[in-house]
């Protein structure tokens, strides 16, 4: 039990404690994991407050923040933030401009009511990070700021406190707290999001949806995750693992996007309810996609997949063979998919795909141009085209870097006959591109190839493994993928980017703290595993925890459920917490007198109040028994002036014999209530 | 009412009409050891009110009137050179007195309100190395105009701290006023009781019992103007024992040998106003601080 201070403290004492620097420092952190989603110049307000608390604390004798100036600078970051408002969307600019308010609430503190104030403020914004992480390690931040606030507000109420007294007392009553938490969490229905968020992250790594290899002096790298799949049946070799995300059939000369008539195509089979289903036939791999929020549609699978609905979004299957969501994945997502890796990918109409698929552009690469066509009339045939073509890579020494000169002009010429280097775009562009100038329908593929095996059945795939391939129609066939940079760098489709990358050294060069990075020191590579392998557990069995699973784990507690058995666990469980709670909280809350003889006089008073509704509010005894005989009957007025006496005896009056009055007290108040409901 | 303070009591009702609660409050202050402050407007019966109660407990009276010119040593006394004796002998000053009445104690210049102050506290005057004991009982009654009147040094909050009580008069009311021109005689007010007799009187309060539950209802009273931050100065201990002091004299008046919350309530505007309040703010007095504080804090244990 913490007992409260009765040290007085002025504004200047509450404006240097410890306190509002604590809640400073957990603000900024607070803050530094929002960098994303808080503008720049927010950011930077906060560590200018931040700032100015610091030097509150450590220098005495600082000049006080006028109101006014507070309110001025909210003012004038008000109407500034509105005006950033109408490009950031509502959410965005609500989560602003509580990052600003708690700024300005920090620039001046002189009550503790400010305090307690702020500390509400930064809870709930501590809740809104996790709209944007839901991470073990943003969690795991979340907990440790959540903790200092708790330790803050002791630093209020209980200045005495030492500091680590503070943080194991919070430190228990957290602890208290988790089996309530684990509990709730367990057993309340988990309801569909309130709201869809309204921002779009995809200029930050990964897959976009246009390819523009000449552009790309070198490739980005990020050893962020791009999604996890849990295998049930064995898993496909590395080589097999090449999962699309998506399918694009326009080229520029430059650019390649997705094909403006496939979109109109989509939407007139949309119109007509008809979606792609493909007889699905042959052995498949049947597995589980955790995607990571990309907020983008686009899926991933493994050709040919059988996407499974998923209860809270709609999973389908497009003609290009590409999976895509309903809406876009804002938050970890999983789907199920059966992979028919047998099959051929013939079932679409040829017509269609060949005339979206054989568009090139008017003009550019003039010698590929020049090129193709003598190679076509050398050759017999597609097979032989491409063969043609797999030989002129591999005896014109390409190779396969992450550091490619950039092509502005003409990207396909200089690549196929300058520069002969470039990573996997540059070969499926200039494949695809040469394909089609042969006549042969072909595009261009993006996804992941490859992944990381994270245990027996689960394969991590990171944004690093992106790649690029291409496909082509070859009639008796249908849709064949044709990895060019395979020919060149065999080891890249074999054993991953990292091998391939040995000599050169530009695996993750830009990320020279990623853990990736160390894979060669064992113990590094096993921590960096481990780490993985937790974060693959949380977001399994924490992110992941949706109705379904939820209901699985109430069937084998509680046998077969319906929804009166299920809303039924939940109150009663609700009402047990309440109820142990309660019977904690209860007797601190009546025993809320040291002085068992005020009390008892307190009761008398308040059947009397009841009874002629009038109030003692901060009345006297003496005092009160005049309000009372002035407004009740003789009677009552009698009993209750004898208990008036009986307590100014014993309370005021010297030596007096507590106990007594006390039972004496407790006597009259049995009279009282005799005679209150006699004269009702 | 006690039947040995009634008589005075009615007595002093006689002479300042329709004011009973003032009279009884500075009685109160008389009888527990404290120094009186009344602010008003001049004409309301400050001086009036001083001089009766000096006349009734028999006491020797003083006035001195503040002014921008007046010095220490007018008040004091000085150590003046006899020629005969061929040696300095000291003439005491009016303050000399068991009741000193300080007229308009915010129109003398900080030197000289300091040096009257002092003397309140320390119940000695030391001139020139020499100590000079003042009478037993002393008894000081200032009184102030106020601030907003020209040619004024208020007083600053530490030497309000020292009057134990502040009350104003105000106008009368109608009909109090009318009585008070219907008799207006001049019949000089006759003492009542001795020094002696106010000297046992105070010995019996000192003796008058206070519960855990007063002392607690005190101290939350305090404890309350500290922190919450409403009030500007907060209520000191100085306050806190002025209160305790008042609330057993009251107690005695009400003829009780022990002091219940309602004694507490009845003396603390007079007590804790002019503390709350700091003086260089508006003194709009339609709003009373110590109201809102008792209004705050309930006298029961809670």
């Amino acid at each position: 039990m913490i007992v409260a201070t009765t040290k007085p403290q002025s504004a200047i004492d509450i404006e240097q404690s410890i306190t509002p620097f604590i809640m400073a420092l957990a603000y900024i952190a607070l803050v530094f994991t929002m960098l994303t989603p808080v503008l720049s110049w927010i950011t930077v307000l906060a560590v200018c407050v931040v700032i100015v608390r610091g030097s509150f604390y450590f220098r005495d004798q600082q000049p006080q923040i006028a109101l006014r100036t507070v309110n001025l600078l909210a003012i004038l970051a008000a109407i500034t933030l509105g005006w950033f408002s109408l490009s950031l969307g509502l959410l965005l600019t609500m989560v602003n401009l509580l990052v600003m308010a708690c700024a300005f609430k920090l620039l001046r503190i002189t009550r503790r009511k400010d305090l307690t104030q702020l500390f509400a403020s930064l809870l709930f914004l501590t809740g809104c990070g996790f709209i944007f992480e839901q991470g073990l390690l943003h969690t795991s931040i979340y907990v440790s700021i959540t903790l200092v606030l708790l330790c803050s507000l002791i630093t209020i109420h209980a200045p005495h406190m030492s500091k680590r007294g503070a943080i194991k007392y919070t430190g228990i009553q957290l602890l208290q707290a988790m089996p309530i938490a684990v509990l709730l969490f367990l057993v309340l229905p988990k309801l569909p999001p309130l709201w869809q968020m309204p921002t779009a992250q995809g200029a930050k790594t990964g897959l976009s949806d246009t390819v523009t290899p000449g552009d790309i002096a070198e490739l980005s790298q990020s050893s962020e995750l791009a999604f996890r799949a849990i295998f049930s049946t064995e898993l496909p070799r590395n080589n097999q693992r090449y999962w699309r995300a998506m399918t694009l059939e326009q080229f520029d000369g430059k650019t390649w996007t997705r094909s403006p008539t496939r979109r109109q195509i989509t939407r007139q089979y949309r119109q007509l309810g008809r979606s792609f289903t493909p007889v699905y036939e042959g052995e498949f791999w049947d597995y589980q996609v955790i995607a990571e929020p990309s907020h983008q549609t686009w899926l991933f699978a493994l050709d040919v997949a059988s996407p499974s609905a998923n209860s809270e979004f709609g999973v389908n299957l497009g003609f290009e063979y590409q999976v895509y969501a309903s809406r876009p994945v804002v938050s970890t997502m999983s789907y199920t998919v059966e992979s028919y890796y047998n099959m051929s990918l013939d079932q679409t109409l040829q017509t269609v795909d060949s005339r979206v698929n054989l568009q090139i552009p008017s003009n550019g690469n003039p010698k590929t141009v020049e090129w193709v066509a003598g190679l076509v009339a050398q050759t017999d045939g597609p097979s032989d085209f491409i063969d043609a073509i797999q030989r002129y890579f591999l005896e014109q020494e390409f190779s396969y870097t992450l550091r490619p000169q950039p092509m502005p002009k003409n990207p396909v010429d200089e690549f196929l006959f300058n520069q002969q280097a470039g990573f996997c775009v540059h070969y499926a562009s200039a494949l695809a591109y040469a394909l089609r100038l042969a006549n042969i329908p072909a595009r261009l593929v993006t996804g992941y190839q490859g992944g990381e095996i994270q245990s027996d059945a689960v394969i991590s795939v990171y944004q690093y493994d992106a790649h690029a391939w291409v496909e082509a129609w070859l009639d008796d066939r249908g849709w064949v993928r044709i990895d060019p940079t395979a020919w060149v760098s065999p080891d890249r489709i074999d054993f991953g980017l990292e091998q391939a990358m040995r000599e050169e050294g530009s695996f993750l060069a830009d990320s020279p703290l990623s853990l990736a990075r160390l894979k060669n020191i064992a113990a590094f590579n096993q921590l960096r595993l481990w780490f993985a392998n937790l974060d693959y557990q949380w977001s399994k069995w924490v992110l992941g925890f949706n109705n379904q699973q939820q209901k699985d784990i109430l069937r084998q507690i509680f046998g077969e459920l319906t929804t009166a058995k299920l809303s039924v666990i939940g109150l009663s469980l609700v009402a047990l917490i309440a109820l142990l709670l309660g019977l904690y909280i209860l007797p601190m809350m009546r025993n809320r007198s040291l002085n068992p003889l005020a009390n008892e006089y307190r009761k008398s008073v308040e059947l009397v109040e009841a009874s002629f509704a009038i109030k003692r509010a901060t009345l006297g005894p003496e005092d009160f028994l005049q309000r009372v005989a002035d407004s009740a009957d003789n009677a009552s007025t009698a009993v209750f002036a004898q208990i008036t006496e009986a307590y100014i005896k014993s309370e005021y009056q010297p030596s007096p014999a507590q106990f007594e009055g006390i039972k004496q007290l407790q006597q009259l108040r049995r009279l009282l209530r005799k005679t209150l409901k006699k004269n009702r | 009412m006690n039947n040995a303070i009634a008589p005075v009591i009615a007595e002093l009702d006689q002479t300042i009409i329709g004011k009973s609660a003032q009279n009884r409050l500075a009685v109160c202050c008389l009888l527990s050891h404290g120094h009186l402050l009344i602010e008003d407007l001049p004409g309301m019966g400050k001086t009036t009110l001083s001089h009766a109660l000096a006349t009734l407990f028999g006491l020797d009276y003083a006035r001195i009137q503040f002014t921008s010119d007046l010095l220490p040593a007018d008040m004091l006394g000085a150590n003046i050179f006899d020629v005969q004796k061929q040696q300095f002998t000291f003439h005491p000053g009016p303050i000399f007195s068991q009741v000193v009445l300080a007229d308009e104690i915010n129109r003398a210049s900080p030197k000289t309100q300091s040096a009257l102050l002092e003397a309140m506290e320390e119940q000695q005057v030391s001139l020139d190395g020499q100590t000079h004991e003042l009478p037993e009982p002393f008894f000081v009654i200032a009184t102030q105009n106020p601030l907003h009147q020209a040619g004024t040094y208020p007083l600053p909050e530490s030497q309000l701290d020292r009057f134990l009580m502040r009350i104003t008069l105000g106008y009368p009311d109608w009909q109090a006023e009318k009585q008070m021109l219907q008799n207006d005689n001049d019949e000089p007010l006759k003492s009542m009781i001795t020094a002696q007799q106010l000297s046992d009187w105070q010995g019996q309060i000192e003796t008058i019992h206070v519960a855990d539950a007063v002392l607690e209802y005190i101290l939350r009273l305090v404890s309350f103007s500290r922190e919450s931050g409403e009030y500007a100065n907060p209520l000191s201990p100085r306050a806190s024992r002025a209160i305790l002091r008042a609330s057993k004299a009251w107690a005695w008046m009400e003829n009780r040998d022990y002091v219940i919350p309602e004694d507490v309530q009845h003396v603390f505007a007079a007590v804790a106003e002019h503390r709350l309040r700091s003086p260089g703010s508006d003194s709009d007095l339609s709003f009373q601080l110590s109201e809102s504080l008792l209004a705050a804090v309930d006298p029961i244990a809670a």
